[in-house]
C-alpha cells in the first residue's frame, strides 16, 4: 500500500494514543489492588432471611483483629442496619443481600458499590483507614420510595467504637 | 443531467394530483392519502413528523425531570409520578424517538441512493409504521391506567413483576414494546431484503453509500437484538398476566431479565447510533467536498461493531454476582470494542483535515455530533473497566455518559433533516436560522449534560442530593431549557421554508454524489425516469424497454389495510394490558370489560389480515441488479428466511432462560413437567402424548411438502387434500395439548404453581400459539386455493411450508427437553 507521510503519521500517533488509554484502563483495573464483587458471597432466597443467622439479625461483627464482618438486609426503603459503626484501621467484608427488589448499596463518591439483588449476597471488602462518615445511597430504582433510601456508615476512632 | 419526469411541475411537488387513476393514491393534501399510502417517500415522512412528536413528549417529561432537580427534594413531582417521568422518558427518547426517526430518513432515502423504487415490501412497510404509532398510542394510554411503569427503562426484574408494580399501566408499557418489536422486525425484514436484492446494476455491497450501509449494519443488529427484547418482554408479560414466576422465583429473577434485557440492550445502542454515523458520513463527505478517507476499513471497523455489539453485554451487569472469570472477559471484550471506534473517529477527522470544509448547518450538526460523540465514547471507555465501574455504576456520571452519546447521535440525525430537507420538500431551509440553532443547541447541550458529570457523585433516578451540588444541576435545567427552545427554531424554520423558502432543483449541495441528489427535488412518485444504473462505473439512467414497454403494470402505492391491521392490533393489545389481575398470591381472576375488548381486537385482526391477504397488490420489481449473496432467491421467499432468523433468536432466548433457570436450581432437581397421562385417557403419567404430538406435527411437515409438489404440478384436488391434511394434522397437535393441559390446570397445577411449570406453559405456550397462527393462515391459503390461486403462483404454500417446518423443527427441540430430560 502506497500511504503518505502525513497519513503515517496519523496513524502511528492514533495507535499511540489507543495503546496509552487501555494501558491506563488496564493499570485502573489490575494495579490498583480493588476486589470485586463476584459470585463468592453465595445465594439466600428472600424468605429464609429471618430465619438466618446472619441476616435474621442484620448487624456489624468482629470476626477477630482488625477484621469486622456487616451483614445488611435491604428493603423498600431502608437498609437494615441504617446506621452501620466501624472503628478506624479496621478491615470490614459486607454481605448484603436484598429481601424484595433489586437496591444498590454505595457509599456516596467512593467505590464502594454494589447492586444488591433479591436470592444473591453481594460480598465487598473494604479497608476504612481513616476516622470518616459516608452516606449510603440505594442507586437502583426500588419503587417510589427510592429516593428515601439511605443510611450511614460511621467510621469513629478506635476508643469511640462499641462492639457489636 | 436527468430527464424530468413528465410529473414534475414548477411547484416541484412530484405530481400525483392525477388523482384516482394514478395507482389509486389520493392527492398530496388529502386525509386519505397519507391513510393508505405505502409510498416509502411518504412513510419517511410519516416516521419523521411522528418521531418529533415523541421527541418533544419526551422532551417535556426531561424538563419536568429537571425542574424537579431544581433543588434537592420532593418538588413538584412526587416520588411516584418522578419515577414515571424518568421511565418513560427513556422509553419514548429511545423507541419512539431516535429509532424512528432515522428509520423516516432510511425508509426516505436508501431506495434513492440505491436505485430501487420503493422497498420490498410497500404495505409491510405501511403497516410497521402504523404499528409503530399504535405502540406509542398505547405508550400514552399507560399514564390512564393506574400510572404508567415507573421502575427505570431498563425494567428490571423483579420490581416489575405485579407483585411489586400492580398497575394496568405498566403492562401497557411492556404490551407497546412489544408492538414496537413487531413493527421493527417487519421493517427489518423489507429493509434487508431490499438493500440485498434491489441494488442498481453495478452496486456490489462495497459501493454503496455510507448511510445506505450504516442502515444496511442497524437492520442486521436489529432483526437479531430486538428479536431477544421481544423474548424478554413476552416472558415479563407473561408473569404479568397469566401469573409465571420467571422473575420472581429465586431461580429465575433478577439475573435472568439482566441477561435477556442486556443481550438486546447492548446492541440497540449501535442500532440508535449508526445511522446517525451514517449522516455523519455523508455530510463529512459532501461538505469536505472529500472521499471519506480509508473508507474500506471504515465499512470493516463497522462490520466489526456490529458483530462484537452481542459479545459486551454484560458490561451493564458488573456490579451483580456474575462470576469473575466472565465479567473479566467481558471487560476486554468491550475494551475491544472500542478499538474499531478509534478508527471510524480518526477516518472522519482526516477527512476534514485533508478536504476543503463549509459550515453549512447540516455539517455544524454533524461536527458537533463529532465532537460530542468523543467525549461521551472516550468516558464510556472507563465505564467498561470494572474496578473504575465501581466508582460510577448507578451515579450521573453513567447519565452524563450516555446522553453524550445518545444525544450526539440525535444531533446527527438532526443534521440529516437539515441535509436532506431540500430533497424532501423541494426547498432551501434558513441558513441563519439553523445556523442559530445549532449555537443555542450546542451551549444547551453542554450546560446540560457537561453539569452531569460535574455531579457525577450524585446517584440516578433520585431527587434527594447533596446540596453543595445545586448550582450544577441548576445550570443543568437552565441548559435543557436552552436546549429544548432552541429546538423550536428547527420546527419554526422547517414549517417557514416549507411555504416561502427558496425553491431548489436536484442537487442544492455542491460535492454530494449519492443517486439521491441526481433526481428532482421533490422526487415523483416513481423516482425514476429510466432505469438507474451503474455498470459502466458511473451513474447513468438506462432504457430497458426493448422488450416492449417500460413497465408491463404500474406498481400499486395505496392499501387500506395496514392502518386497519395497525388499528386492530392496538385494540388487542390494549385489552391484553388490563385482561386479568395478578397479585401476590398469584392468578387472581379475569376483567371482562378487558377481556371484550381483546376479543374485538383479535376479530378486527383476523378480518383485516384477511382483507391484506385477499388484496391485489403489485410491489415493484427489480429484476436487475446485484444480489450477492442472496443471488437467485425469489424475494418473498428471501424474506421469510429473514423473518425465521427473527424467530429462532425469539424461541433461542426463551430456551436459554429454561436452560439458565435449570442450572440455577440444579439440573437433576428440576422436575420434568411434561409427561401426562392425558387427563385419565393413559393409565398413568408418560411422555406418550409429546411423541404422539412430535410425530403429528412432523407428518404435516411432509404433507405440506406433498401440497407443494401438487401445486407444482397443477393438480388442485391434491394440493387441497394435502394442505387440509396439513390442517387437520395440526387441529390434531392443539387437541392433544388441550387435553395434557387440562389435566394439570384440574389439578392446580397451573403457571404460578412452580417455575418448573411457569417455563413449561410459557415455552410451549409460545409454540402453540405459533401453530394457532399457522393454522389460521393455512385456513385462509386453503380457502384461496378452493377459489383457483396457487396453480401458477405457489410462492405462498412454499413460504408457509417454510414456517410450517420452523414451526415443527422448535417442537422437536421441545419435547425432549420437557418430555424427556
Amino acid at each position: 500500500m502506497d500511504i503518505q507521510k502525513h497519513e503515517k503519521l496519523w496513524l502511528v500517533a492514533g495507535v499511540a494514543f489507543i495503546v496509552l488509554l487501555i494501558a491506563t484502563v488496564v493499570y485502573g483495573t489490575v494495579g490498583a489492588g480493588v476486589s470485586m464483587v463476584d459470585d463468592s458471597g453465595g445465594t439466600i432466597a428472600p424468605d429464609e432471611i429471618p430465619d438466618d443467622d446472619r441476616f435474621g439479625e442484620p448487624r456489624v461483627e468482629h470476626v477477630e483483629g482488625d477484621e469486622y464482618e456487616v451483614y445488611v438486609v435491604s428493603r423498600m426503603f431502608i437498609f437494615q442496619p441504617g446506621t452501620v459503626e466501624v472503628p478506624e484501621g479496621s478491615t470490614v467484608t459486607f454481605y448484603i443481600t436484598s429481601a424484595d427488589v433489586i437496591h444498590g448499596y454505595q457509599l456516596v463518591g467512593t467505590n464502594v458499590n454494589t447492586m444488591v439483588i433479591p436470592g444473591q449476597i453481594a460480598e465487598i471488602t473494604v479497608e476504612f483507614d481513616e476516622p470518616a462518615e459516608y452516606g449510603v445511597v440505594c442507586n437502583e430504582y426500588c419503587g417510589s420510595g427510592h429516593h428515601d433510601m439511605e443510611g450511614m456508615v460511621e467510621v469513629v476512632p478506635e476508643d469511640e467504637w462499641e462492639g457489636a | 443531467m436527468t430527464e424530468t419526469a413528465d410529473s414534475t411541475d414548477a411547484h416541484g411537488s412530484g405530481g400525483d394530483d392525477h388523482g384516482d387513476d394514478h395507482d389509486h393514491l389520493p392527492g398530496k393534501y388529502t386525509v386519505k392519502r397519507w391513510l393508505v399510502t405505502t409510498n416509502h417517500k411518504d412513510i419517511g415522512i410519516l416516521y419523521i413528523l411522528t418521531s418529533l412528536f415523541f421527541f418533544v413528549f419526551g422532551g417535556v417529561l426531561a424538563l419536568l425531570i429537571r425542574m424537579q432537580l431544581w433543588t434537592p427534594g420532593e418538588g413538584l413531582l412526587s416520588g411516584f409520578a418522578y419515577g414515571q417521568s424518568v421511565t418513560a422518558h427513556g422509553l419514548l427518547m429511545v423507541f419512539f424517538f431516535l429509532s424512528p426517526v432515522a428509520v423516516g430518513l432510511a425508509n426516505y432515502i436508501v431506495p434513492l441512493q440505491i436505485g430501487a423504487d420503493d422497498l420490498a415490501f410497500p404495505r409491510l412497510n405501511a403497516l410497521s409504521y402504523w404499528l409503530y404509532l399504535a405502540a406509542g398510542g398505547l405508550f400514552a394510554v399507560s399514564f390512564f391506567q393506574g400510572g404508567s411503569f415507573e421502575g427505570g427503562w431498563t425494567l428490571y426484574a423483579p420490581l416489575s413483576v405485579p407483585t411489586f408494580t400492580p398497575e394496568v399501566g405498566a403492562t401497557s408499557v411492556m404490551l407497546a414494546l412489544g408492538m414496537f418489536v413487531i413493527s421493527v422486525t417487519l421493517g427489518s425484514v423489507n429493509f434487508l431484503t431490499t438493500i440485498h436484492t434491489m441494488k442498481a446494476d453495478g452496486m456490489g455491497l462495497w459501493n454503496m453509500p455510507m448511510f445506505t450501509w450504516t442502515v444496511l449494519l442497524t437492520i442486521w443488529m436489529m432483526l437479531f437484538a430486538f428479536a431477544a427484547l421481544l423474548a424478554a418482554v413476552y416472558l415479563l408479560a407473561a408473569d404479568r398476566i397469566i401469573a409465571s414466576q420467571y422473575f420472581l422465583a429465586e431461580e429465575g429473577g433478577s439475573l435472568l431479565w439482566g441477561h435477556l434485557f442486556w443481550f438486546f440492550g447492548h446492541p440497540e445502542v449501535y442500532i440508535v447510533f449508526f445511522p446517525a454515523l451514517g449522516v455523519m458520513l455523508e455530510t463529512f463527505q459532501t461538505f469536505s467536498g472529500r472521499r471519506l478517507v480509508g473508507r474500506k476499513w471504515v465499512i470493516i471497523a463497522m462490520v466489526l461493531i456490529a458483530v462484537q455489539s452481542f459479545l459486551v453485554w454484560m458490561h451493564h451487569m458488573f456490579l451483580t454476582t456474575i462470576n469473575l472469570e466472565i465479567k473479566t472477559i467481558m471487560m476486554a471484550t468491550t475494551i475491544a470494542i472500542s478499538l474499531p471506534f478509534d478508527l471510524l473517529v480518526f477516518a472522519m477527522i482526516y477527512t476534514l483535515v485533508k478536504g476543503k470544509v463549509r459550515f453549512n448547518t447540516p455539517f455544524l450538526f454533524n461536527l458537533g455530533a463529532l465532537v460530542l460523540f468523543i467525549i461521551g465514547g472516550i468516558t464510556g471507555v472507563f465505564l467498561g473497566a470494572i474496578v473504575l465501574d465501581y466508582e460510577f455504576r448507578g451515579t450521573y456520571w453513567v447519565v452524563a455518559h450516555f446522553h453524550y452519546v445518545m444525544v450526539a447521535g440525535a444531533t446527527a440525525l438532526f443534521g440529516g433533516l437539515y441535509y436532506w430537507y431540500p430533497k424532501i420538500t423541494g426547498r432551501m431551509y434558513d441558513e441563519f436560522l439553523g445556523r442559530l440553532h445549532f449555537i443555542l443547541y450546542f451551549i444547551g447541550f453542554n450546560a446540560v449534560y457537561f453539569s452531569q458529570f460535574a455531579v457525577w457523585e450524585m446517584p440516578r433516578r433520585v431527587f434527594e442530593y447533596s446540596t453543595g451540588l445545586t448550582l450544577w444541576n441548576q445550570i443543568g435545567t437552565v441548559g435543557g431549557f436552552v436546549l429544548g427552545a432552541s429546538m423550536f427554531i428547527m420546527f419554526y424554520n422547517f414549517a417557514k421554508s416549507l411555504k416561502t423558502g427558496p425553491q431548489v432543483d436536484g442537487n442544492p449541495w455542491k460535492y454530494s454524489r449519492t443517486a439521491e441528489w441526481s433526481i428532482p427535488s421533490p422526487p415523483p412518485l416513481e423516482n425514476w425516469t429510466g432505469v438507474p444504473s451503474y455498470e459502466s462505473g458511473k451513474l447513468e439512467y438506462v432504457d430497458r424497454s426493448p422488450d416492449g414497454g417500460h413497465e408491463e403494470a404500474h406498481a400499486d402505492h395505496a392499501s387500506i389495510w395496514p392502518v386497519l391491521i395497525a388499528a386492530s392490533t392496538f385494540v388487542f393489545f390494549l385489552g391484553l394490558s388490563g385482561i386479568s389481575d395478578v397479585g401476590p398470591t398469584g392468578f387472581e381472576g379475569v376483567n371482562t370489560g378487558y377481556a371484550a375488548i381483546t376479543g374485538l381486537g383479535a376479530l378486527a385482526l383476523l378480518g383485516s389480515a384477511a382483507g391484506l391477504g385477499n388484496e391485489r397488490f403489485l410491489a415493484p420489481e427489480q429484476p436487475y441488479g446485484m444480489k450477492w449473496p442472496f443471488d437467485g432467491i425469489e424475494k418473498t421467499k428471501l424474506g421469510t428466511w429473514f423473518f425465521l432468523y427473527s424467530d429462532v433468536v425469539v424461541f433461542g432466548a426463551v430456551i436459554s432462560a429454561f436452560i439458565f433457570i435449570r442450572i440455577h436450581m440444579g439440573w437433576g432437581e428440576y422436575e420434568t413437567v411434561g409427561p401426562n397421562s392425558m387427563s385419565g385417557l393413559l393409565p398413568e403419567a408418560m411422555a406418550l402424548p409429546g411423541l404422539i404430538n412430535t410425530f403429528v406435527l412432523v407428518t404435516s411437515s411432509f404433507t405440506i411438502i406433498l401440497a407443494l409438489v401438487f401445486a407444482k404440478h397443477q393438480h388442485k384436488k391434491g394440493m387441497l387434500a394435502s394442505m387440509t391434511a396439513t390442517w387437520v394434522l395440526g387441529l390434531t397437535f392443539m387437541v392433544v395439548k388441550y387435553f395434557e393441559w387440562a389435566e394439570k390446570f384440574d389439578a392446580g397445577q397451573g403457571p404460578s404453581y412452580a417455575i418448573e411449570y411457569s417455563v413449561y406453559f410459557v415455552t410451549t405456550g409460545l409454540h402453540g400459539v405459533h401453530v394457532v397462527l399457522g393454522l389460521l393462515v393455512l385456513a385462509f391459503l386453503i380457502f384461496k386455493g378452493y377459489t383457483g390461486s396457487y396453480m401458477k403462483d405457489h410462492r405462498a404454500i412454499e413460504n408457509f411450508g417454510l414456517y410450517w417446518h420452523f414451526v415443527d423443527i422448535v417442537w422437536v427441540f421441545l419435547f425432549p427437553l420437557f418430555y424427556l430430560l
